[in-house]
């Protein structure tokens, strides 16, 4: 039964793929408009192969990797100061609220004409946009905090450090791990999105230049090779939340 | 018998709404005090005031005849619910409070408390009555001169609140601390306490000495039985 249950996220994708590939052979589908999922594989490994593929993963990764620690650090420490601090909450909080209503898709022209067509617009714009679930989810947990929990440790009279670090910050934890999963999310559409309007390599530019060519081969492998990326940072942040809060299922660890 | 604790004329008000007033009362050291009375009456927050988490808005305590405002460092307080910090192993939390405890000191007090198998679980997995064992045993590995009490048996079934009140009286007599216990539950107070006072209309009404009765306390007997019921008596006013 168990080994049923781990089958069953899978049943549809297969299925798709298959009828995906038999209306291919068959003739239902036009391979022109829509390549076969077979094909899309051996344009995989070909572009594999010659380097094109691996080379734009990796610029791709990179970026959003340094856009999200970039932003994910200043939501981070800003969601920590503002839950803190009432006069870093007074100074910032409405500013922040502000800065995060625009659609930070909407600043990617201004982006490309203040920072050019280099890396640090790409950069820059993942950072804005990771910055404000981060922000809003640490703000969250630490002001979330069981009273209780506090109040004990007052009580136990423990040092602020210790206070900061035994209670509010494992009490938020659970939700800056919300934060972070949504951030992923945000990550990889804001790269998309500006590798497709502005760049030189990575696999947004890969999919421009491929509709440049009509090459709906590498289209779809790029949009499977998102879809990939994506699951996979997703599994990455479920991991850190079954390592990091264990607890929550009075898991005994050895 | 020296006198640990004592208030004069306490009072506590929040916006103007008097909780308790006119409290006098004195706590011998080594005993163990329980307060009595109907829930809203303010035996909590007498006790608050005691742990020093809040200030009085008139009257003053006294530790071994010296003034005191504030949280006291030989002082723990144990609540109804365990406050045990839940990502914290059980050990972990029994050594939360200062950091010159041993390990070993920590085993030994979970073994006191019965627990020491669960050393390495975490409170989510215990039950009830076994967290607050964890609680005790925190509260008790700064050796606490003054151990309050407040409710802490209030979310237990009947049957672990009996092993938990003989647990009480077995951890004061050999840690010899000086107790406060807060609880609606006269059976529980004459198990447990050697004096009882009643809160009754924001003040104490009257004090009971149950030292006469021999310890360990059995609740069948006649004695026992009309000691409850006189404070009981106090407590409804009938």
């Amino acid at each position: 039964m168990n080994k049923l249950k781990k089958f069953i996220p899978w049943i549809i994708p297969v299925l798709l793929i298959i009828f995906w590939q038999l209306s291919a052979v068959v003739g239902i589908l036009d391979t022109k408009v829509i390549p076969s999922p077979l094909q899309v594989i051996q344009q995989g490994i070909k572009l594999t192969k010659n380097g094109t593929l691996p080379k734009n993963i990796a610029v791709s990764l990179y970026r959003a990797t340094l856009g999200f620690l970039l932003g994910g650090s200043i939501g981070f420490v800003l969601g920590m100061a503002n839950a803190l601090s009432t006069l870093s909450r007074n100074l910032l909080d409405s500013t922040i609220q502000m800065i995060r209503n625009i659609p930070h898709l909407a600043l990617l022209p201004l982006f490309i004409v203040w920072f050019g067509i280099g890396e640090p617009a790409k950069v820059y714009l993942v950072a804005l946009g990771v910055m404000f679930p981060i922000y809003i989810n640490t703000y969250n947990g630490i002001k979330n905090v069981s009273p209780d929990l506090i109040e004990m440790g007052q009580l136990y009279q423990l040092s602020r450090s210790k206070m900061f670090k035994k209670i509010i910050f494992p009490g938020a934890l659970p939700s800056i791990l919300v934060g972070v999963r949504y951030a992923l999310g945000v990550m990889w559409t804001t790269l998309i999105v500006a590798e497709t309007v502005n760049a030189k390599s990575g696999l947004g530019y890969m999919a421009t230049d491929a509709q440049n060519f009509a090459n709906t081969k590498t289209l779809i492998l790029v949009v499977v090779m998102y879809a990939i990326l994506g699951k996979l940072s997703d599994s990455i942040a479920k991991f850190l939340e079954e390592e990091l809060l264990s607890w929550q299922v009075g898991e005994v660890k050895a | 018998m020296s006198t640990f604790l004592e208030a004069k004329n306490l009072k506590k008000a929040y916006n103007g709404r008097t909780i308790i007033d006119h409290v006098n009362f004195k706590v011998e050291t080594g005993s163990i005090v329980a307060l009595v009375g109907k829930s809203g009456g303010g035996k909590s927050t007498l006790l608050r005031l005691i742990s020093g988490i809040e200030e009085a808005t008139a009257g003053e305590l006294l530790k071994k005849d010296q003034k005191f405002s504030g949280i006291q460092a030989d002082t723990r307080i144990m609540f109804q619910n365990g406050r045990l910090l839940p990502w914290e192993k059980v050990i972990d939390n029994v050594l939360l409070v200062n950091d010159q405890s041993t390990s070993q000191q920590a085993m030994g007090l979970l073994k006191e408390v019965g627990l020491d198998h669960l050393s390495e679980s975490y409170p989510n997995a215990l039950s009830g009555g076994e967290q607050q064992r964890v609680a005790l045993a925190r509260a008790l590995i700064t050796q606490p001169e003054l151990l309050l009490l407040d409710e802490p048996l209030g979310a237990l079934d009947a049957l672990t609140r009996r092993n938990m009140q003989q647990l009480i009286v077995d951890l004061w007599q050999r840690f010899k601390f000086t107790g406060v216990l807060v609880t609606h539950d006269v059976e529980e107070a004459v198990k447990v306490a050697d004096e009882v006072y009643v809160v009754n209309r924001e003040t104490l009404s009257e004090k009971f000495d149950l030292r006469h009765l021999d310890r360990p306390r059995d609740s069948t007997t006649p004695a026992f039985q009309k000691v409850v019921k006189e404070i009981l008596h106090d407590i409804t006013g009938d």
